[in-house]
């Protein structure tokens, strides 16, 4: 009897680990903004136009940042343009992520990634980490205020098999226009 | 002791068929084939070749004034914008909502096209994309949010079912038509 009950418990934290390690499917539902409550508040030294550098695997890239919120203040929306001067070519990457809300956000760029992240707020600083999935790298976006209107971004990648470990793949600081 | 060796088998079966899922995935993965065909349908799904029909701008025929929604590519063809301002599009919004803004954001996520809807009263709604000929549907990917069909009634002008998607059909709580005004 004894020995069933822990064949029950090993089955069980078996299950749950199993369970743990199951990714999250993005949440559909976004808190209602509410009415006199600035959601977007440690945002805000992220709101506005930039340009900056940076360097990485694809070459030296300058680039534009512009922040905005939209939709009556209801997602605050990042696009992105890099062009990339490589050692044979130049190319132009593109990305909008979009805020809603809650938590979550969704990202796109003009490489066909589509991905959901979750964004955790610390003061001066914003980080989005991608929800994790089978067999892919793990993305990590982090802005961090410097002040006098300077921004710092990284984006970090954390190959497989270790999700946690990353390697910054860009940095850069950005200046407010 | 004999229980506890079919314990420690029990866990060793399963984490062997745990391991052996990953290298089935891996392998499906690296494929050279597999690889090819999943980027030949990639390509593919990026034609938008089911939306043809539905990009441009389009005037809502609508008890509000100057509502409509535009349909067009983003991010050098990798995604579908559609920027509304007619709130019959989403289900329970207010009607007569003057201010009424939403975008959808319509991508393809592995081998399917998806969308998601964001609009100025803080709703989110998730959708996978269903393609007919001259039709598209958006179908919630939970069940007590709204689903969209737009259908091509006849050239330059399309309906706009909104309402429960219910075993693969809509149950349609309210149609809009709208007419093209430009391409």
């Amino acid at each position: 009897m004894r020995r069933n009950q822990i064949l029950s418990w090993v089955l069980m934290l078996v299950c749950l680990s199993a369970m743990a390690a199951t990714p999250k499917k993005p949440s559909t539902d976004a808190p209602q903004p509410m009415a006199g409550v600035d959601h977007w508040k440690s945002f805000r030294f992220l709101i506005g136009n930039w340009t900056g550098d940076g360097t990485g695997p694809a070459g030296q890239g300058i680039g534009d940042l512009a922040v905005e919120t939209d939709l009556s203040d209801s997602i605050l929306k990042m696009t992105n343009q890099v062009d990339f001067t490589g050692k044979d070519k130049k190319t132009t990457y593109r990305s909008t992520m979009v805020v809603s809300g809650g938590s979550k956000a969704l990202f796109m760029d003009n490489e066909g990634h589509v991905l959901h992240y979750t964004v955790t707020l610390r003061p001066k600083t914003v980080t989005f980490v991608s929800d994790p999935e089978p067999n892919s790298p793990r993305f990590r976006f982090t802005y961090t205020d410097l002040g006098s209107n300077k921004v710092r971004c990284s984006f970090d990648i954390a190959p497989p098999p270790n999700l946690n470990k990353y390697t910054i793949h860009v940095s850069g600081t950005a200046t407010k226009k | 002791m004999r229980r506890m060796a079919a314990v420690a088998g029990l866990i060793a079966v399963f984490m062997l068929s745990l391991m052996a899922q990953t290298k089935k995935d891996l392998d499906q993965a690296l494929t050279p084939d597999a690889m090819k065909n999943f980027e030949t349908e990639r390509a593919r799904l990026y034609q938008w070749e089911s939306f043809k029909f539905l990009t441009g701008q389009w005037k809502t025929e609508s008890p509000t004034a100057n509502s409509g929604f535009e349909v067009k590519p983003s991010l050098d063809g990798k995604v579908l914008i559609i920027s509304n301002s007619e709130p019959g599009i989403a289900a329970g919004a207010k009607r007569k909502a003057t201010n009424y803004k939403s975008l959808i954001f319509v991508y393809v996520e592995g081998l399917m096209q998806k969308a998601t809807l964001y609009d100025s009263e803080g709703k989110v709604i998730t959708y996978n994309i269903q393609a007919a000929p001259q039709k598209v549907a958006f179908v919630s990917t939970v069940a007590s949010r709204p689903s969209l069909v737009f259908e091509e009634s006849k050239e330059g002008t399309v309906s706009i079912a909104v309402g429960q998607a219910s075993a693969a059909k809509l149950v349609p709580q309210a149609t809009i038509q709208a007419v093209r005004v430009s391409k």
